[in-house]
């Protein structure tokens, strides 16, 4: 009896497991990584922004830089790397108005804190940066020179 | 000798413990069988009502360009949106959606003979941020006061049953507390203005998207066919960095959807995992329909768009007149 109840709880358990997959079509990604300079300084808490251009796959990808500057982009679902293609690159560094870094938690249309770096390499639709990820191109290094702090 | 059993009740054999435990058993496994057939059922009418009401609206805006001879404005009257005195900015501040203009058509003609379409839905006449001006060429209109109020107006065919998100929008400026949408005109998130000039749909070029502020697209304007360009999109009434949408009032960051950058892209917390049904930033198009969102197209059907979609290929399909066919699945 005890047999009987148990294989047929376990196989409840296996019929509620099938169907709650989903397989989504999967595109291959390229790490990319990099370090962010000013001034020959490496900058921390910048959001670098990967946006796709032309006939490039996916939504593109953001990392923040660590305090040596590096950065590793992710795609917003949270995997390493983007796919192969052509890239914008926005490179943006908030700070508060007393010079402080802004709360990550905070939303930042709320938030005090005001872009440092210039419309030209901080604004997705204007920045003049560029990347070309492929196979063998996917360290990107991003020495900036500015007034920014 | 047996021992006599000394009762006057008749002999029954009770249940042993292993037989309650199979009993309840079985029936745990049939419950847990038919709670999540339940529950996609539920979904299933749920995402099928979710369709039908952006049909209806799709239906509303075609009845609206059949008796004006053009699509509805995604909104008038912005006041956010940096202009000087002369400038680009309309001289009546109404920070008003395009919706109230469809209401007629939308079997709401109580509520559309109520509201002021020549007075403002909101007051805000400021730049988001850094000493923005706003609309210095624009006066407001009246008060907000009676349009306002009737904001909070609950429209079922504005909301999509699947989304248990916030009710009210996180926004208003001397308006009251509208009534939160799920679906909205599909406007360029440049047309928020944080910083820049007003009526942009208005000098925006061979890209524009079938809305913005003061558009007035005809069908026949859509070149690259109706049936491939998105109209009205979808998204969630949670959104983590903004404001979700009214069908009343327009604001900086409250300006319409802009699937350009991706669906369902969610808010995910430092160290936490992402949060669905709450959308990373405002404009975006999304569902809580897993993998993707609806869309009504140009021509009025109503499309499961997957989020697996580029953002390339979203953003033509956004913009009515770029000369690129796409096909988005």
């Amino acid at each position: 009896m005890r047999n009987v109840s148990c294989s047929m709880m376990s196989a409840g358990i296996l019929l509620l497991g099938i169907g709650c997959g989903s397989s989504q079509p999967t595109i291959a990604l390229v790490p990319v990584s990099g370090l962010v300079t000013l001034d020959g300084s490496p900058v921390d808490q910048a959001k670098v922004t990967f946006v796709p251009q032309l006939e490039t796959k996916g939504n593109g990808g953001w990392a923040i830089t660590d305090a040596s500057g590096k950065y590793t982009i992710k795609t917003p679902q949270g995997a390493v790397g983007v796919p192969m293609g052509d890239y914008k690159v926005a490179i943006s560094r908030r700070l508060n108005p007393d010079g402080s870094l802004p709360n990550p938690d905070e939303p930042p249309i709320e938030s005090k804190a005001r872009e440092t770096l210039p419309l030209g390499v901080s604004d997705e639709s204007k920045t003049t940066l560029k990347a070309n990820v492929s196979a063998t191109s996917k360290q990107f290094d991003w020495p900036l020179k500015g007034k920014g702090k | 000798m047996m021992p006599l059993v000394v009762s006057d009740r008749p002999f029954r054999k009770a249940f042993t413990l292993i037989e309650l435990l199979v009993v309840i058993a079985i029936i745990a496994v049939l419950i847990g069988l038919l709670v999540p057939a339940v529950q996609k059922v539920r979904e299933a009418a749920n995402r099928m009502s979710c369709t039908n009401n952006l049909k209806q609206l799709a239906l509303a805006c075609h009845s609206y360009e059949s008796a004006n001879g053009k699509l509805p404005p995604a909104g008038k009257g912005y006041g956010w949106c940096s202009s000087a005195a002369g400038g680009s900015g309309d001289t009546a501040i109404l920070n008003m959606s395009g919706w109230v203009l469809v209401l007629a058509y939308l079997e709401q003609t109580a509520l559309d003979s109520q509201v002021n379409k020549s007075a403002c839905f909101s007051d805000l006449n400021t730049g988001w941020c850094c000493g923005f001006t706003g609309n210095l060429n624009g006066t407001v209109a009246g008060t907000p006061a009676t349009n306002g109020a009737l904001s909070a107006t609950v429209i079922k065919t504005f909301q999509c049953p699947s989304d248990f998100g916030r009710a009210t929008v996180e926004y208003n400026s001397g308006g009251g507390a509208g009534s939160a949408i799920n679906y909205d005109f599909i406007a360029s998130r440049s047309d928020a203005g944080l910083g820049s000039g007003c009526n942009i749909w208005r000098n925006g070029g061979t890209n524009r998207y079938m809305f913005g502020e003061n558009s007035n697209t005809r069908l026949t304007d859509v070149l690259d066919g109706t049936s491939n360009t998105f109209m009205i999109g979808e998204t969630c009434r949670n959104v983590w960095n903004g404001s979700n949408l009214s069908w009343a009032y327009r604001s900086w960051v409250m300006t319409g959807v802009d699937p350009n950058g991706g669906l369902n892209i969610w808010y995910t917390p430092t160290g936490g995992t992402a949060q669905a049904g709450n959308l990373s930033s405002w404009g975006q198009a999304g569902s809580v329909h897993t993998g993707g969102a609806n869309f009504a197209m140009g021509d009025a059907s109503v499309r499961f768009v997957r989020d697996s979609n580029s953002s390339t290929t979203l953003l033509r399909a956004c913009a009515m007149a770029d000369g690129t066919i796409n096909v988005v699945d």
